[in-house]
């Protein structure tokens, strides 16, 4: 999380010529997550910047989506809050870039036929990067019964879930957005996936399918 | 934004019971239809209802839910309440957070955690320890907000000394009473009435007796009585004679 230049709030307003009624909208549906708003003093009292690359990004893609989807529908396709919905697993086949075989993996191992939105997160990325997982039994059965239990106790997807190396040992970790990690020297980092962006990929990949 | 869960349509009404408290007295929270609490009542635990009556004093030990509510007297609720609609006359004191469609006081509202609802109108005294959130905002009297009071519409029309830490919208409407009231509060009371922000951000806003650190928007009004150390202005600015404003730029 180097290269983070921060934006203040009116510059924002000038680059992207949205109004402060807007951005406060959008703060209010969630469109933009609460943690972005970096408060730091300034001479005039507080003053509230963003993370350049993220928040120009985020404000494309609402104006952009914002023509086609009413502002509640963009919220739920994009926002980190998390869908109530409950989803079947033969509903989830119908989305190709879930692969089956995790699916079955998910299904066997949790006992269930039916998913939160959180675990069809887990399933999309354990499809998409599926190279970085110990396909070796033990291991992706331990990490699947944890993201059950995450699940459960974990409100938001304002997570980073990170994939750790040391020598053969695999290590999986759940991390807030705004927190640096530094490791020992023979640590790898192997994989840093943001729950967040697979969120996003994912609402719109099945926004598309059960749209049809 | 709002999005209340249950949908009382589904429920076969005919399996739930109506409770209705009289005098003094206790019942355990559960699923019912109707309570109704007239006189001194508690109920412990969570409750679920599609209709709640509190006249006199009514007090609920645990998240409410239920598609109206109204309170007449004395209401307290120890967890969160998620209602349609919230009448209250009276005083409602809130521990957790309130999720509403439209809200409806006179009297007090005083709520620990924060507001969500779709319409606020309050007459009276308002209070939220962690901000609110609505998409009008109507408010007769006086309030104290802590944090960001976040609203499409604000209109409000205070006396007395109120604070909001800041306040962010797209109208924003900020009146004194004083400028209305012929007769009886001029001159006397109500001169040294404020308002305290530290920031106001708004498309349009409009403010008067009001101190404030940074004002930014893109037409901004500033009327009488103002103390404002600075304004950022993106189209046009008109200030009062009356008001003190420190510095003014146009972005």
């Amino acid at each position: 999380m180097n290269n983070n230049t921060l934006i203040s709030k009116k510059e924002l307003l000038q680059m992207t010529g949205i109004s402060y009624g807007q951005l406060y909208r959008w703060k209010r549906e969630n469109l933009i997550p609460e943690h972005w708003f970096i408060k730091k003093s300034s001479f005039t009292g507080q003053e509230t910047f963003f993370v350049k690359d993220k928040i120009l990004k985020r404000v494309k893609e609402i104006l952009d989506l914002k023509d086609k989807y009413s502002l509640e529908e963009l919220s739920k396709l994009i926002s980190p809050e998390f869908t109530k919905r409950i989803f079947d697993s033969n509903e989830l086949r119908r989305i190709p870039q879930l692969k089956d075989k995790i699916i079955n993996i998910f299904k066997n191992i949790l006992h269930k036929n039916y998913f939160t939105y959180f675990e069809i997160i887990f399933i999309y990325a354990f499809s998409k990067y599926k190279d970085y997982l110990n396909d070796a039994g033990e291991d992706l059965k331990d990490i699947i019964k944890t993201v059950e239990h995450w699940s459960k106790i974990i409100k938001g997807t304002s997570f980073r879930f990170v994939i750790l190396g040391k020598k053969t040992e695999r290590l999986y970790l759940l991390i807030h957005q705004n927190t640096e990690l530094i490791y020992d020297n023979s640590t790898q980092e192997l994989k840093v996936i943001d729950l967040e962006e697979m969120l996003k990929e994912l609402s719109l990949l099945m926004n598309n399918i059960i749209n049809d | 934004m709002i999005d209340i869960t249950i949908d009382f349509r589904r429920w076969n009404m005919s399996n739930f019971n109506d409770v209705s408290i009289c005098g003094n007295k206790k019942v355990n929270g559960g699923k019912y239809r109707h309570v109704k609490i007239t006189g001194n009542g508690k109920i412990t635990g969570d409750t679920e209802a599609k209709e709640i009556n509190i006249n006199g004093s009514g007090k609920i030990e645990g998240n409410t839910v239920t598609s109206k509510i109204e309170i007449n007297g004395t209401g307290l609720i120890e967890g969160n309440l998620e209602s349609k609609q919230v009448i209250s006359d009276g005083e409602l004191i809130i521990r957790g957070v309130i999720i509403a469609e439209n809200i409806l006081t006179n009297g007090m509202l005083s709520v620990q955690k924060m507001i969500k609802a779709k319409k606020i109108k309050a007459r009276g005294n308002l209070y939220s320890s962690k901000g609110l959130e609505s998409e009008e905002f109507n408010l007769e009297g006086a309030f104290k907000i802590e944090e960001l009071l976040n609203s499409n519409k604000i209109d409000i029309l205070f006396s007395g000394n109120c604070y909001a830490k800041e306040i962010g919208g797209d109208e924003i409407l900020i009146r004194h009473t004083y400028t209305f009231d012929f007769g009886f509060t001029i001159g006397c009371f109500g001169i040294n009435d404020r308002m305290e922000a530290e920031l106001i951000e708004g498309n349009t806003v409009f403010i008067e007796y009001t101190k404030v650190k940074v004002v930014r928007g893109h037409n901004i009004k500033i009327g009488k009585n103002c103390v404002i150390e600075e304004v950022e202005y993106f189209d046009s600015i008109e200030i009062d004679p009356g008001a003190i404003v420190k510095t003014k730029k146009k972005i």
